[in-house]
């Protein structure tokens, strides 16, 4: 739940004094195009309200965020900054919020990146203060700050309010003067501003001479004249009061709290100090905390009369006291009433727990000494708040805890255990399991508890690679959990699927996804949901059914765009559409697909997924001709790869490194590719040896030596080998045929076809198109085709003159014949090729439409282009149809394979 | 505490300027010194603190700081 106080600027006294000097630095800074401005003082010294006052005489829209040692945690931080920022434009950081929300942080460049890319698209100037900004110390939040600050956006002046200077690298642009800073020395209030104060503000009657003096004493401090000011109030002898202050700021701060404290009455000084210990305060929670029922006349009192309170929302609901203020409150109430103070501390614990705040709950139940509380909360709550990524949040609570609480709580050793997991060291769970396991030592009392350890053992194992023991547990886990608890069911079905999955038992991988897509829209979980929705469709694709598979995908992809989350998982129903887009030769939208995909992969920092897309996309330039694009695409993945990248991206990478290659005729470079392996060419040809149950990893290997094989035939000559690969295809394509990987089968009979016809054999290849045909008409595959080459255009315009024209295997060739680069189709091939290089446009293209189609045949998508040319997504779309009316085109991706036709690329 | 006074900071082994002036919220004057790297920086309390601060997250260990710079009449002044 938001606090929305946190984002909206405080307001203390109904007059203050102006501050003009301080005004003009900030209003020259701003006109001088400064995009950071710097307010660093001890606490105090009038910092927020010469911001707040700074703020009210512009023009310019503004976000507020209140810091607190709670935002200190960037998952906490960045929901409350997006939530600022969205103050100003709700577009702000839409994606992140939807992947935070999910329970995931997106990696730190990530959220720079997409932040400044946000705001670029903002118009007009706007400012973001971050009030109390020494609350924030995590190397993450600041690494994102400091981004923020070297690149920021036009839009974007970030005023940063703090009692110490911040870890960021402000030198670099004070010495660029590109920064306006106002630091302690320029907040002392001046003579005239001392009067002012004293006059105006707070209503006294003081002569010259003494103002002069408390100026001096005070050193135009504003919260020690503010005392001052208070403790004068009434007073008869103000000269011998104020000549009496002497000593340093802290001690005269002491002295007049005493001071301003005494002259209260007796109900308002009890409230002073009993709420004190509030960080905020509410009518409701005052009662609470005081046992009183007149908190909300005592609090409008208060703000009415300057006793250093400040409203925090425009209804008047929830005040804060000056920081500084307070901090000396809490000094006298522990003083005076230190065993009343733990007691305050339950009752505003009890409070929160109450209002389902469950932070500000814990950490007074941590102050109250109050375990059985703050163990009671943790236990309850922790779990969520770890699955939302509030990570430092829950692990703070838990360093507080005394070790004693702890060792006796199942359910806190269970949190510690996830908390080893979710920070990437999983042996340290070992022992908190164990521990779990030793206190419950009758599970059968606590089968939910019981359920929930198993998953976490069975977790275990199955990061060592023990899929069959892991299952073991998972079994005993459905057993013995409740239906009630959705997030362990759920946590049990897809331990179990991917348990299954290691040990290649698909049937009882695709039941287990069931099962999660069942359960979860029973519970509503629904990003488990769409874990289910990803790994079944994903199964779908590889049978061969793409059909079903878009019908799930796409009812997955409406319910979570419907439910305004962007979990990970969301990048898998993206890829997947995209995949199947891509089989139906449905360029554009494949295309668009994969980019969402990629994207929410960079979002969540999922490197292998980002890669398996961005392999795909290679393969749908190269299809569509555009073969720069497919290097570059490819490079870029072959760039990312890392030494443990799974085989299931890692033999897609390096298939399409050997496409690429041979495309450029550099036989070489893909046989070095596959020699890394085991795959060996020349006088002999040899490769791992074939075991049955073949994955599609592995299928890929085979499929890129085979195409070597055909090359190196079709180039040099060497037919043997090509005789040693076409019995490799054939127990290649019996076992995938036997387990229906429609996919695999395909790419193999083609390759088996074109081999076939390279040895003369062209009845047993034409058998191969035919079976290909068969295979492929039912579910509308293209893409497979096309990828196999020129020669497959041939070869298909050759099978039309057998079916019947009407007949569906002819319109599904006839489709196959259409989606293959116009320079390969069979017109095309007739056409004198110096017609087709002469042919000219009718309308000529305009400059900014060349700039366009330029970076619509790089890959760009049309959002990309928006922020590459500065340009709304309207005129891009407008450009892109006059590209493509002028090319007589119907898609991007015909108009760059016509545009490269025309030499305009 | 708002006055700004010259500081010298005395950190253990021997970092370069650029090295930790590439970041800092507060340039300063970095020589090296008898294996120290002596850092000297004009600021006042809110910037120590928070220079202080920058130079703990960077794992520096500090071995002296001090103030009285302009009264012991040595030359540091940037």
């Amino acid at each position: 739940m938001l606090l929305t106080t946190k984002l909206h600027q405080p307001a203390s006294l109904t007059k203050s004094v102006k501050r003009s000097q301080l005004l003009q630095r900030l209003n020259a800074g701003l006109e001088s195009g400064h995009q950071i401005f710097l307010v660093s003082a001890p606490a105090g010294f009038g910092k927020t309200t010469c911001i707040t006052e700074w703020l009210h005489t512009l023009e310019m829209p503004f976000a507020w965020l209140s810091l607190d040692p709670a935002d200190d945690d960037p998952g906490r931080f960045f929901t409350y900054c997006i939530a600022a920022l969205q103050n100003i434009d709700r577009r702000i950081g839409r994606e992140i919020e939807g992947i935070l929300r999910a329970g995931q942080l997106p990696p730190e460049e990530i959220i720079s990146t997409t932040l400044i890319n946000d705001i670029l698209k903002i118009d007009g100037r706007f400012l973001l203060v971050l009030d109390d900004l020494q609350m924030i110390q995590d190397a993450f939040i600041l690494a994102v700050l400091e981004k923020l600050i070297a690149n920021p956006p036009e839009a974007l002046c970030l005023v940063l309010s703090t009692r110490e200077d911040p870890s960021l690298p402000l030198a670099r642009l004070r010495a660029r003067n590109q920064l306006t800073e106002i630091r302690s020395g320029d907040l002392h209030l001046t003579r005239l501003e001392t009067e002012q104060f004293l006059i105006d503000v707070l209503g006294l009657v003081l002569s010259q001479e003494e103002m002069s003096v408390l100026e001096k004493k005070t050193e135009g401090w504003a919260a020690g004249l503010h005392l001052a000011g208070l403790s004068l109030r009434d007073r008869s002898s103000p000269s011998e009061f104020i000549a009496r202050l002497s000593g340093s700021q802290r001690f005269i701060l002491s002295y007049l709290t005493e001071e301003v404290l005494n002259r209260q009455p007796e109900d308002v000084r009890g409230f002073l100090l009993e709420t004190s210990i509030l960080d905020k305060l509410s009518a409701d929670l005052c009662n609470a905390v005081t046992g009183q029922n007149n908190s909300d006349s005592m609090l409008e009192r208060l703000f009415r009369g300057n006793l250093f309170l400040i409203s925090l929302d425009e209804e008047g609901c929830w005040y804060r006291y000056h920081h500084l203020f307070a901090d000396l409150l809490r000094d006298m109430q522990y003083r005076q009433n230190k065993e009343v103070v733990v007691e305050l501390h339950q009752r505003a614990a009890h409070w929160y727990a109450q209002n389902e705040m469950v932070n500000e709950a814990v950490q007074h139940a941590l102050a109250g000494s109050d375990y059985e509380t703050a163990i009671h909360l943790i236990e309850t709550h922790a779990m969520d708040l770890l699955m939302q990524w509030h990570v430092k949040t829950v692990e703070g609570w838990m360093q507080a805890v005394p070790a004693e609480w702890i060792a006796q709580s199942p359910k806190a050793n269970l949190v510690f255990a996830w908390l080893s997991i979710i920070r990437g060291n999983p042996v340290s769970a070992f022992p908190y399991l164990e521990r779990l396991k030793s206190l419950s030592q009758d599970f059968e009392e606590n089968p939910a508890l019981y359920a929930r350890w198993l998953v976490l053992q069975s977790m275990l194992l199955s990061a060592e690679g023990k899929a069959a023991e892991s299952l073991v547990l998972l079994r005993q886990a459905l057993e013995v959990v409740s239906q009630a608890d959705m997030l362990t069911t759920s946590q049990i079905y897809l331990g179990m699927a991917n348990a299954y999955q290691q040990l290649n038992d698909y049937p009882r991988a695709l039941e287990a996804f069931q099962r999660i897509m069942q359960h979860s829209r029973q519970s509503g979980d629904s990003v488990s949901e769409m874990l289910g929705i990803a790994g079944m469709a994903l199964f779908a694709i590889e049978q061969g059914e793409l059909h079903f598979a878009f019908e799930i995908i796409s009812a997955g992809i409406e319910r979570m765009e419907k439910l305004d989350v962007m979990p990970p998982v969301s990048m898998a129903l993206y890829g997947e559409m995209g995949v199947i887009h891509y089989q139906w030769h449905q360029l554009d939208q494949a295309h668009e697909n994969f980019q969402r995909a990629i994207k929410v992969s960079k979002l969540s920092g999922y490197a292998d997924a980002e890669l398996y897309y961005g392999v795909i996309l290679s393969r749908l330039f190269q299809i569509a001709g555009n073969l720069d694009g497919a290097i570059r695409e490819v490079q870029k993945t072959v760039d990312l790869m890392y030494v443990e990248t799974p085989s299931v991206v890692g033999e897609e990478i390096i298939a399409q490194q050997v496409c690429v290659s041979l495309a450029q005729d550099r036989l070489a470079a893909a046989e070095a590719t596959l020699k890394s392996r085991g795959v060996h060419f020349g006088q002999q040809f040899s490769f791992p040896e074939f075991k049955e149950n073949i994955t599609r990893p592995m299928g890929l290997l085979y499929v890129s030596a085979l195409r070597i094989l055909l090359y190196r035939a079709t180039s040099r000559g060497e037919l043997e080998t090509l005789q040693q690969g076409i019995e490799l295809a054939g127990r290649l394509i019996d076992d995938a045929l036997r387990h229906r990987y429609i996919l695999l089968t395909l790419e193999l009979l083609l390759l088996r076809a074109q081999s076939f016809a390279v040895l003369g054999d062209e009845r047993a290849s034409r058998n191969d198109y035919l079976q290909a045909i068969g295979l492929g008409e039912p579910e509308g595959f293209i893409s497979v085709f096309v990828e196999a080459g020129p020669s497959t255009v041939e070869a298909l315009s050759g099978l039309l003159e057998q079916f019947d024209r009407e007949s569906v295997e002819a319109e599904y060739i006839q489709r196959i014949l259409e989606a293959f680069p116009v320079n390969d189709r069979p017109a095309a091939r007739t056409k004198p090729e110096a017609d087709s290089v002469k042919e000219s446009l009718v309308v000529p293209l305009s400059e900014r439409e060349l700039e366009i189609l330029q970076l619509i045949g790089e890959g760009l998508s049309n959002q990309e282009i928006t922020e590459r040319l500065f340009i709304t997504l309207h005129t891009v779309k407008k450009h892109s149809s006059n590209i493509y009316t002028k090319l007589g085109v119907s898609s991007r991706t015909q108009a760059v394979a016509r545009a490269r036709q025309l030499g305009l690329l | 505490m708002s006055d700004t006074r010259l500081y010298l900071v005395q950190i253990a082994g021997h970092v370069s300027a650029e090295t930790i002036n590439a970041s800092s919220p507060i340039k300063m004057v970095v020589t090296p010194k008898d294996g120290t790297t002596q850092c000297i920086v004009r600021t006042d309390q809110s910037g120590l603190i928070g220079l202080l601060r920058y130079l703990h997250t960077r794992n520096l260990v500090f071995l002296s700081i001090s103030s009285n710079l302009e009264q012991s009449g040595e030359s540091h002044v940037p």
